[in-house]
């Protein structure tokens, strides 16, 4: 069991410096643009689905107090007519947007919008002269692209209403998770909670690592327990590979889905959270190393919430990382059983074969069907092999078939054809 | 050497068959007249191919008494023309493609027959068609060129040619 434990550290270890290095790359992506006023989760970077956008340079133009509104779609932009311009707005609540085709073979697809809103985009694509209009109702920010060319960066963004985060009149919630960072709710105990709650009240964007070293492996959400303000976005970014975010409970009234889809590394995804109350969640994965995490919306009661000092030491839970070693240790031998009987398969018998034919342990020598006289014996051209001739000649006469069918009916039948 | 006359026999039909090969891709550039896309398009600036000498703006010209040139730029993810208005050319006239890209290899087919030929940024596609047949064909990108691909397409609408006369008015240019 020692040399298990052992075997399947040392390959995590290997995995995990292997990760680490392909963190630091993502991390330098993801940089990009979040030092702009508004935060749009990374949206406008290639770390978002799509390309990066080469016509957002990290300013939204502000368009608030104005009834009508116009976003021109396929603007000279990202190698092409590939922009929407321009390419983040913020509007008040009621504005009618309006999408101008300047360009051809383009759409709007909506990749995100608020809680509530109803903005349906306009899928089919479309070309120069066309326009769609939309009028946005629910304070947010709505994410849409251009299905032909998200490759290419086409992206965009639409702020209604004015930035989020909650005032002195946010109401109170107690971070209050009843046993859930415990062994006695579902899956292992969370040794990267230590009873504290990061308080990040008051900021817009905050962002929760989903991956990070804690319970015996890259198994942690960091900070485990978060207090925001109401309607501040989260971020989750994944910095280690297959995890999801699954609700657990949340309050009455929430809509958070989390993100059950298993993703990986550098993959992220946002919720802004409004409703006052405690959200816990986990991934499913690794519920059972106690991979669980806590969301608290509201100011906390009487004064600052818990203490900054997020996650310290992690608390191994001998159970469980015992059996995850068993575990990976298995999968490890797994893995290599073919080529360990591979190995033994091809490793010469004790003796040479030359020498050890008489050994029993080894294989036996195949012997030779011994050679027999022909009874009669005929000339070259005595044998006729008409069963040879025959497929000879049926396989000639299947090539000129499709000889015939390809070229004077398939290609010389279909025109018309090039003449010059 | 000694070899069994009926390997004679099939090593003579062997023969017969490549000859017959060879024949018949004489009797399709000679008898049928099939012609390959060569080189005589020539070249043109791939940032602006509209605006090179070689290229006119996208579109029907009438170069000669029945003959037609048709300028095509073709790019992500649209001919133009083709895609948003249908190319509408004569039936029995020598139409003229003159074919390019602005942005990335694209190919123009006409599906179902013989008029293919890939798209090159810089290189202009030049293929000369005679359509018998008042009818319509569709325009298909058969070069994988970006996230739509699968939706470039386009149309040529071939109609009677008295009718084409009547009905368009075409910007003769000598070719």
């Amino acid at each position: 069991m020692t040399r298990l434990d052992t075997n399947s550290l040392s390959r995590r270890g290997v995995l995990r410096a292997a990760a680490g290095s392909a963190t630091a790359v993502a991390a330098g992506a993801a940089a990009t643009g979040t030092a702009a006023a508004q935060d749009y989760g990374g949206w406008f970077t290639d770390g978002a689905k799509g390309g990066a956008v080469g016509n957002y340079d990290g300013t939204t133009v502000d368009q608030t107090g104005q009834d009508e509104v116009t976003v021109e779609v396929g603007v000279d932009a990202n190698g092409g007519s590939f922009g929407f311009g321009p390419a983040a707005v913020r509007v008040s609540p009621g504005t009618t947007v309006t999408f101008e085709w300047v360009s051809n073979t383009h759409n709007v697809v909506v990749e995100e919008q608020p809680d509530g809103a109803d903005w349906s985009g306009d899928e089919e694509i479309n070309n120069e002269g066309y326009s769609h209009s939309h009028t946005f109702e629910t304070e947010g920010t709505y994410k849409y692209y251009c299905n032909p060319h998200l490759t290419m960066g086409m992206k965009g963004a639409i702020v209604v209403g004015g930035g989020g985060g909650g005032g002195s009149d946010a109401p109170t919630v107690e971070a209050d998770y009843g046993d859930w960072f415990t062994g006695d709710a579902d899956g292992g105990a969370t040794g990267n909670y230590d009873g504290s709650t990061v308080d990040q009240t008051g900021q817009d964007e905050v962002t929760v690592e989903v991956g990070v070293d804690a319970n015996g492996g890259s198994f942690g959400f960091g900070p485990p327990a978060v207090r925001v303000s109401p309607g501040t976005t989260v971020t989750f970014e994944w910095v280690s590979n297959t995890h999801n975010v699954v609700v657990q409970s949340q309050p009455e009234g929430a809509d958070w889905s989390g993100d059950e889809e298993i993703n990986n590394e550098g993959y992220s995804f946002s919720h802004t959270f409004e409703t006052p109350g405690v959200y816990t969640y986990y991934c499913n994965p690794h519920l059972t190393t106690g991979m669980k995490g806590a969301i608290v919306v509201g100011a906390a009661p009487g004064g600052s919430g818990g203490g900054d000092d997020g996650g310290t030491g992690q608390r191994a839970i001998p159970g469980s990382t015992l059996w995850t070693s068993v575990f990976a240790g298995g999968v490890l031998l797994a893995m290599l059983a073919p080529i360990l009987s591979n190995y033994y398969r091809n490793r010469p018998p004790a003796g040479d074969s030359r020498s050890g034919s008489a050994d029993g342990e080894t294989m036996d020598e195949i012997p030779e069907a011994d050679e027999f006289e022909p009874e009669t014996e005929i000339g070259h051209d005595d044998y006729d092999p008409v069963g040879t001739l025959s497929l000879v000649a049926i396989y000639f006469l299947i090539l000129v078939g499709m000889w015939a069918f390809t070229y004077f009916i398939e290609f010389l039948g279909n025109g018309p054809t090039i003449v010059g | 050497m000694r070899i069994h006359r009926f390997e004679k026999l099939w090593l003579a039909a062997a023969f017969v068959l490549i000859a017959a090969f060879i024949a018949t891709i004489v009797y399709g550039s000679l008898g049928a007249g099939v012609a390959m896309v060569g080189d005589e398009g020539g070249t043109v600036n791939p940032d602006n191919p509209t605006a090179s000498d070689n290229f006119r703006d996208p579109g029907v010209y009438q170069t000669g008494d029945g003959e037609y040139a048709v300028y095509v730029e073709a790019r992500q993810f649209a001919f133009s023309p083709g895609t948003n208005q249908p190319i509408r050319v004569p039936a029995d006239a020598e139409v003229t493609f003159h074919v390019t890209s602005g942005d990335v290899t694209h190919g123009f087919e006409l599906v179902g027959t013989n008029v293919n030929t890939m798209v090159i940024p810089g290189q202009v596609a030049e293929l000369t068609v005679e359509f018998d047949e008042a009818r319509t064909h569709h325009i298909v990108c058969h070069e994988y060129c970006g996230a739509a691909h699968h939706a470039m397409e386009g149309t040529i609408e071939v109609v009677p040619r008295d009718q084409f006369e009547a009905q368009n008015d075409v910007p003769e240019v000598s070719d």
